[in-house]
């Protein structure tokens, strides 16, 4: 419906900006995130807590508690924000007087660093949530991506332009074979992908110890769980060299490409089309032509694909290694993936500006404990509210009072675990 | 509804806060970290620093130091997995930290490639010696706790009633398997000396003797320094193979050692590594006989102290029985006085070295 | 009762859905309250039942004004509502569904079920309503199950009864004993307020018409006016009810089903032996009660459902147990029973709907890459074409009306070069403009030489459409009869009963 009449333009930004567009729901959802932050921090620092206690005492202390309050949630932001992505002061020093650069970008490479392998496993993820699939395996399809292309790296001895492109492939077949089992198994036998997948993760956990521990893989001499180190020609070298002592690395190219490549195939491609008819109605989908088995395999397939390709850039462009911790616990950037992917409406732009936020956080947050000493695991709870808000969109819509709109619902959080 | 709508006050007020806030945010500048104190950052191993163990020793080493010098200023960044080795070493380099004490053999690869970038950076590593160019000042902290372990067998063995007691270990380090090594030839030297008809599980040297880059052989191993459960598993295992002391020599996976002393019921003991148990875990300081300690807290305070003061030298350090770098504590069970001096004296002798802490000097006859 | 709404109007945002409704039922009256789908009828129930609360106007019973919040406090005032999908439970007796929430209860809390089933038989007594008090309601006929609800209504003391689309799931032979219970009830001084959009019924049984339209009451009928009167002030415009039919000249047989066996979720033969052929230049129509096994042999037709036995021939080549790709491909166009549910992608554009079954044919899509360029083009033409109301080929279909949903499938499948049409239910929910349209787009089809076999469980439908009818029942083909036989034979059939058949 085009407005007839003609509406004066800050009406209308008003109005987008009260609406319930997903962006607009994200970006108070983001507010949130940070208030909750900030109430945390006020609530666990002792000293700012002793002085809202005393704020009965003398008449200047409240103007103190405020004070103190503010003076603490912005240092920790500050430094969130400076450990993250540029600290102006030094940036300025770069720009004036030339020097000094690899200090002043160090904090957005490290962002960039973390944010690579999380953008491509969660666009996997993302592809198979917008196709329907819960794939909580990507995790277990990184690992035995990372050692499938480990061992490319380190028992294949090649030039470069053969060995990573060789190392890269390996990773993505190292997760296609864990995602095609999960893929086989609920095409063929109906069995639940979500069972299937968790299961499955642990198989590979305790495969990736047999490899690591195996004499061929581990590291000569060693005792531990280590593999051997990756070829020089199967790490990606460091995008500036180096002697810039910056670790951002060619890996970044990569998850470049993944993002056009998700782009067109969510956007351009036949069977992408074939996907998210079978995502968004799987009935219509079957009555359509579209063959439900070859949709399911075919979305692990790729979906596992992109987690191994994950697995693999991370070991290449940051431990050169492999141990028996690789990718398990709180490094597991295949759940890191889930709760990206839902930021990102499973979008590859939206997946890449979420990725990039908790890779931020995650790097802003060692800054920011490292200085201010308020603990890193501030910046998960700060990552787990901001989702939790996109998850329920209603509940933003009620706190800003948003009018009726397109509702930003997330259709797989609700829809996941059926069928 | 209508609570939501209040809350929704509420938070609309909170967002103008946070909206102010973002403007103190840019409008700061100078950032007060930026004074002339000296900082001392430690980078915990994934145990981080509540593992009880030698994390935690080395955050309470820095904190001892602080103690002893208020200007100087500490702080931690745990791991989470070996890939953060590297970034939260690079954070505290570029925090312009005094001294950064990094922990445990595992990251003696990040902390060799910081130091040769960075040559001077002053660096503390617990349980390594690194092999680092010249000109940088790395201080590789170890302990000969083969010494201690040695007395901590001659105590269990001397407090078994059942003739077995045992050890496990994390992961088959040398800072790990030197323990388990040392506390085996302690239960021989008891076995042998005084017929006491004891023996050792868990641990079966190999040939040769041990120094702290190599200590070889057979073990038990839950293969992390994080999983209680498998530490419980495996205690229970030697307790029902009739042991009933048991040295697990894993971080906190000892404390699922404790977990099944106590669900094993009486006359099932631990000894607990690293740094006195009855002070780590207070509640359970009955089951411990005794701690097999390593100066971890000492030194590392030391080596902060001696960069604070300008005195830091690189190289190496080890601690020894003669040093009090690695000694044997007792814990929370009374000790007959005859045993006691036994061990005084076994502790005299490896100190005087007439006392061998190799295992393959007491062979196990069958 | 008499009952007065003056003036209601309820707004949504920007949309007035209802819009100065006022609307008196006497008592005793049957009321009809005639309307196209999203005319406004539900709002105005639901503001009647308290379930909205109106923007403006009163609410008057016996002349007095009333506050109802809640559909309790309608019950209470004497308001009973027969839903168009039954509010039953499936495994509950009669008595306990009528009771269900109201039970007489003896001493001790014990409901007390002799008093209330002779309260229900009484209450039937008196309106006419039979039904056994002690029979499971779920193996009672839907029309037995619909006087279970009015029963419900009725020992709740309901003095006017608000029955919302009451005939659509009925046998013309129940819709005829509903109307006579309809008329009884009013005769013992009942109000009853009947909404609908079928032209027939409510010629047949109302005493007042009243017509809305976006939101509007657009006038009153007297039940004597002509059908095409009624339709026209109900759609805004003039109505072609009948839909011009070329003489019928069949060809040869296109489609040919032998014997066809296929069973249901349960495992039970859903369809059991069936055996029917559609000529080209024909449209085959085949009516039944819902539930006897035309939604099964659709599905087993278009390759959605296994087929146990008997054969499916198209043209000649045997597509028996094929799998849907492989039947479009075949060239068979299917318009599916439940078109959300298996004809569209509701969060998808119009555009890529209208290519749903098609991506990968030229010119829209080339080696694997489609060409979206050539999709909207597409799109354009058949939103021209087809006349389907959308803002542009990118709008999403869901927030199109149900007319245009349809329009969208219709055209998807009759502009692919189709070899054989099935259509199922093609206008089930439709007003009568789009009705009128897509019967029209069926027959055009048809008079082009095209073969077609339309599953439909509206009787008008098939008569309006069929070259021959078939009547299914309980998984057979009870009769074949042409156009021309009686509605009543053809209910016979629809029921089963084996009439002496006049042609074929």
């Amino acid at each position: 419906m085009t407005e007839a009449t003609p509406v004066r333009l800050h009406r209308r930004v008003w109005a987008q900006l009260t609406s319930q567009h997903p962006i607009v729901v994200t970006i108070f959802a983001l507010i949130l995130g940070f208030l909750v932050g900030a109430i945390i921090i006020m609530t666990t620092t002792a000293s700012v807590l002793d002085a809202w206690r005393g704020i009965f005492h003398n008449w200047g202390a409240p103007g103190h508690a405020i004070k103190l309050t503010f003076d603490n949630v912005g240092a920790a932001y500050r430094t969130m924000f400076t450990g993250s992505v540029v600290d102006p002061n030094s940036l300025w020093h770069s720009l004036t007087t030339g020097k000094n650069w690899p200090v002043t970008l160090t904090p957005i490479s490290e962002t960039l660093t973390y944010a690579t392998p999380l953008v491509i496993v969660s666009i996997g993820v993302g592809i198979a949530f917008q196709t329907g699939i819960f794939n909580i395996g990507a995790n277990g399809q990184a690992v035995l991506g990372g050692i499938a292309g480990g061992v490319v790296a380190t028992m294949v001895h090649l030039p470069m332009v053969i060995h990573l492109p060789l190392a890269l492939l390996a990773g993505v077949a190292g997760g296609m074979v864990a995602g095609s089992v999960p893929g086989i198994l609920k095409a063929f036998t109906g069995a639940h992908e979500v069972i299937v997948t968790i299961m499955l993760n642990y198989v590979v956990y305790a495969f990736l110890l047999f490899a690591v521990l195996s004499t061929p893989f581990q590291q000569p001499g060693q005792q531990n769980d280590i593999s051997r180190t990756f070829d020089g020609s199967a790490q990606f070298p460091p995008l500036f060299g180096t002697a810039s002592g910056l670790r951002v690395s060619y890996g970044v190219l990569v998850a470049a490409m993944v993002v056009v490549f998700a782009w067109w195939f969510l956007d351009r491609s036949s069977l992408g089309f074939d996907f998210r008819v079978t995502g968004a109605n799987p009935s219509a989908a079957r009555a359509s032509g579209i063959s439900a088995r070859s949709v399911v395999v075919l979305v692990f397939v790729i979906s596992g694909g992109l987690a191994g390709l994950a697995g693999f850039v991370q070991a290449a462009s940051t431990t050169h290694e492999i141990d028996g911790g690789f990718l398990i616990g709180n490094a597991g950037i295949g759940f890191t993936a889930i709760t990206i992917a839902l930021l990102g409406r499973n979008r590859p732009m939206g997946i890449l500006w979420s990725s990039l936020l908790f890779a931020a956080l995650g790097v802003g947050g060692r800054a920011m404990q490292s200085q201010t000493g308020i603990p890193l695991d501030l910046a998960t709870v700060i990552q787990s509210v901001i989702v939790l808000f996109v998850a329920t969109p209603v509940l933003v819509k009620e706190i800003f009072r948003l009018r009726a709109g397109p509702v930003a619902t997330l259709k797989l959080a609700t829809q996941g675990w059926g069928t | 509804m209508r609570s939501i709508r209040r809350l929704s006050t509420m938070l609309g007020a909170a967002s103008l806060v946070l909206g102010t806030l973002t403007v103190s945010v840019v409008a700061t500048t100078v950032s007060a970290s930026a004074a002339t104190k000296f900082k001392a950052c430690v980078v915990t191993d994934t145990g981080g620093i509540n593992d009880k163990s030698f994390n935690a020793s080395a955050w309470a080493g820095l904190g001892d130091a602080k103690k002893s010098d208020p200007s100087i200023s500490i702080s931690y960044l745990s791991s989470t997995s070996s890939a953060d080795y590297v970034p939260n070493i690079n954070t505290f380099i570029h925090e312009s930290c005094g001294v950064i004490v990094t922990v445990g053999f595992l990251m003696d690869a990040a902390t060799t490639s910081a130091a040769n970038a960075h040559p001077t950076q002053k660096f503390a590593i617990v349980d390594d010696a690194p092999v680092v160019k010249k000109g940088t000042s790395v201080l590789g902290l170890q302990y000969e706790t083969d010494q201690a372990g040695f007395l901590g067998g001659m105590l269990a063995a001397g407090m078994s009633k059942k003739g077995a007691v045992a050890t496990y270990g994390g992961e088959p380090f040398p800072s790990v398997t030197l323990y388990m090594n040392g506390f085996v030839a302690g239960v021989r030297y008891y076995d042998k000396t005084y017929h006491a008809k004891v023996k050792a599980l868990g641990w079966t040297p190999a040939k040769g003797a041990c120094s702290l880059s190599t200590c070889n052989g057979k073990g038990t191993f839950t293969g992390n320094f994080t999983d209680q459960t498998a530490g419980k598993t495996d205690t229970s295992t030697f307790f029902s193979e009739g042991a009933d002391i048991v040295f697990p020599v894993a971080g906190s996976v000892g404390l699922g050692s404790v977990a099944a002393a106590k669900q094993a019921g009486k006359g099932h003991y631990v000894m607990w590594v690293d740094s006195n148990g009855c002070t780590k875990d207070p509640s359970d300081c009955s089951l411990f006989v005794g701690t097999v300690a390593k100066g971890v807290e000492p030194s590392v305070e030391a080596a902060v102290l001696s960069a604070a003061k300008g005195t830091f030298k690189a190289g190496s350090y080890v601690g020894t029985l003669a040093n009090k770098g690695t000694a044997l504590e007792y814990g929370g069970v009374t000790i007959p006085s005859a045993l006691k001096a036994k061990i005084a004296t076994a502790k005299a002798g490896i100190i005087a070295g007439t006392i061998s802490v190799n295992p393959n000097n007491y062979p196990v006859v069958k | 009762m008499r009952l007065e709404l003056r003036g209601i109007t309820k707004r949504f945002g920007s949309l007035t859905a209802n819009d100065q409704i006022s609307i008196t039922v006497e008592p005793g009256q049957i009321h009809s309250l005639l309307g196209e789908n999203g005319a406004g009828k539900s709002t105005l129930m639901n503001v009647l039942f308290g379930l909205l609360t109106p923007d403006e106007g009163e609410i008057l019973i016996n002349g007095e004004p009333v506050q109802i919040t809640n559909s309790g406090d309608a019950v209470r005032r004497g308001l009973g509502m027969v839903h168009q999908h039954f509010m039953l439970v499936p495994v509950f007796t009669v008595t306990e569904n009528v009771v269900l929430g109201f039970e007489p209860t003896k001493s001790l809390n014990r409901v007390d079920y002799r008093k209330a089933t002779e309260d229900i038989l009484h209450l039937s007594r008196q309106f006419n309503l039979e039904v056994d008090p002690d029979a499971v309601v779920e193996r009672l006929p839907i029309g037995l199950q619909q006087r279970v609800e009015i029963l419900k209504a009725l020992s709740h003391d309901a003095e006017l009864l608000i029955l919302d689309e009451p005939t659509a799931v009925l046998t013309p032979q129940e819709i005829d004993a509903l109307m006579e219970i309809m008329r009884s009830l009013a005769a013992a001084g009942k109000s009853i307020l009947f909404i609908t959009h079928k032209l027939k019924e409510v010629k047949a049984v109302a005493d007042v018409i009243t017509i809305i339209r976006q939101g509007r009451v657009v006038g009153t009928a007297e039940p004597t006016a002509s059908e095409s009167e009624l339709a026209s002030m109900m759609v805004g415009r003039d109505v072609e009810l009948t839909v011009h039919k070329e003489p019928f000249s069949p060809g040869g047989d296109v489609f040919e089903i032998r014997d066809l066996v296929v069973r249901d979720e349960r495992g039970l033969p859903a369809v059991n032996g069936v055996s029917l052929s559609v000529r080209a230049g024909e449209i085959l129509a085949l009516a039944g009660v819902q539930g006897n096994g035309q939604t099964e042999l659709v599905e087993a037709i278009a390759g959605m459902r296994p087929v146990e036995s008997g054969s499916i021939t198209l043209n000649g080549r045997d597509i028996t147990n094929h799998s849907p790709r492989q039947v479009l491909d075949a060239g068979l166009g299917h318009i599916p029973e439940d078109r959300q549910r298996d004809g569209l992608v509701m969060s998808m554009s119009v555009a890529d709907n209208l290519v749903l079954n098609t991506p990968r044919r030229a010119p829209f899509a080339r080696r694997g890459t489609r060409n979206l360029v050539a999709v909207q083009a597409h799109a354009a033409q058949l939103i021209k074409d087809f006349d389907i109301r959308t803002e542009s080929p990118q709008e999403l279909v869901s927030s199109l009306s149900g007319g245009n949903q349809q329009k969208v499938i219709v055209a998807r499948e009759l502009s692919r070069s189709l070899e054989f049409l099935v259509a199922s239910q093609p206008t089930r929910g439709l007003d009568v403009g789009s009705i009128e349209y897509v019967h029209r787009q069926m027959v055009d089809h048809r008079n082009n030489g095209n073969a077609a076999l339309v599953v439909s469980s509206e009787l008008d439908e098939v008569l309006a459409l069929g070259d021959r009818i078939a009547v299914m029942y309980d998984g057979k083909i009870s009769g074949v009869v042409d156009p021309s036989t009686s509605r009543e034979t053809i209910g016979l059939l629809m029921t089963g009963t084996r009439v002496e058949q006049s042609r074929d």
